[in-house]
């Protein structure tokens, strides 16, 4: 399906059919690259600015995109460097996350035997306490169930590399839930 | 082989596998509809087009419009004193109702063929017979007052 659509979009967008592409690749990618930025970069605002250059960059690019990567990894990776480029640029930007404020924790979505509201707030508190780089890792592996083929080429980094990233972030993870 | 990946990383995630996977974070409503139109809007080349046309039909019209004011400003910067009895300007009215030295028109159409010192007006023959001393002239479009005397 994910194929189907990618190979669509670039198709489209060959034959001149912008504004089709356009509309096909925002509505496949949008909120699935905004929830990829908004997990590292935590703040609506700043995820949204990112979101909007993210865009402009990928229209831009799709010319000259050759299809050597796969379409989505290719979107993800140039999420990603928008997101690095946005946290090198904000030296303070600092994981002080005010959960009132970010989160919305719903307690009907909990299993009976946990309290579902109060390990979600746990959950993201120990995902907030890794370095950004490992929780967006764990972001593509956990939420967003890529191979570590396709994390790698995404974010240009060995699959060995991110096996190590994603178990060390998950332990961290648990031993913040025991913890806490 | 696909169970036994599954299997793997059902491993790997240790105890987040007790833990449903959801969106916890906050996000403005309608917020993906709004973005998508808003980048629609931006990127959207049938959008430049019609952008760049409004900008080219936009610059066309001022071109138009300051040559039309200087036009109609050169008609009254160059608006001759009657001393002259040379014929520089012809100015033709259309006249739909004269009465009492009062004259109302349907337009006004002014050309220019040489600039001097006078203007001379020349009006059908319908109003050679009557003499007046001043003319007030109305247009919907131009106010032209004719303060000197012509000779009709």
């Amino acid at each position: 399906m994910q194929i189907d659509n990618d190979l669509k979009i670039i198709s489209l967008y060959k034959v001149g059919k912008h504004q089709e592409a356009l509309k096909l690749l925002m509505s496949s990618y949008q909120e699935r690259l905004y929830w990829h930025i908004r997990r590292i970069v935590i703040s609506h605002d700043d995820a949204d600015d990112i979101l909007q250059n993210t865009f402009i960059k990928i229209w831009k690019g799709l010319e000259n995109f050759k299809g050597e990567s796969q379409l989505y990894t290719w979107l993800f990776r140039i999420a990603s460097n928008e997101v690095f480029s946005f946290i090198e640029k904000n030296k303070k930007f600092k994981n002080n996350i005010d959960v009132n404020h970010i989160y919305e924790f719903k307690s009907d979505a909990h299993p009976a035997d946990m309290d579902g509201e109060a390990i979600q707030q746990k959950l993201e508190n120990a995902i907030a306490t890794l370095p950004e780089k490992q929780r967006m890792v764990f972001h593509l592996k956990y939420y967003e169930e890529m191979k570590y083929s396709e994390i790698s080429e995404v974010l240009g980094t060995s699959e060995g590399a991110l096996k190590a990233n994603y178990h060390l972030a998950v332990k961290k993870i648990e031993e913040f839930l025991k913890s806490n | 082989m696909q169970n036994n990946n599954q299997h793997i990383e059902q491993e790997e995630n240790g105890i987040l596998n007790q833990i449903p996977k959801q969106n916890n974070f906050k996000i403005p409503s309608d917020y993906f509809e709004n973005f998508s139109n808003k980048i629609e809007n931006e990127l959207h080349p049938k959008n430049k087009k019609s952008n760049k046309k409004k900008r080219k039909v936009l610059i066309t019209m001022v071109v138009n419009l300051s040559i039309a004011a200087a036009v109609v400003l050169g008609v009254f910067i160059f608006k001759p004193s009657s001393k002259s009895s040379e014929t520089t300007q012809s100015v033709s009215v259309n006249i739909t109702d004269f009465q009492d030295g009062f004259i109302e028109m349907d337009d006004i159409e002014v050309s220019l063929f040489e600039v001097e010192e006078n203007l001379e007006v020349e009006i059908a023959s319908l109003i050679y017979e009557y003499e007046f001393n001043e003319i007030e002239t109305y247009s919907d479009d131009i106010g032209f007052d004719f303060e000197d005397d012509f000779e009709l």
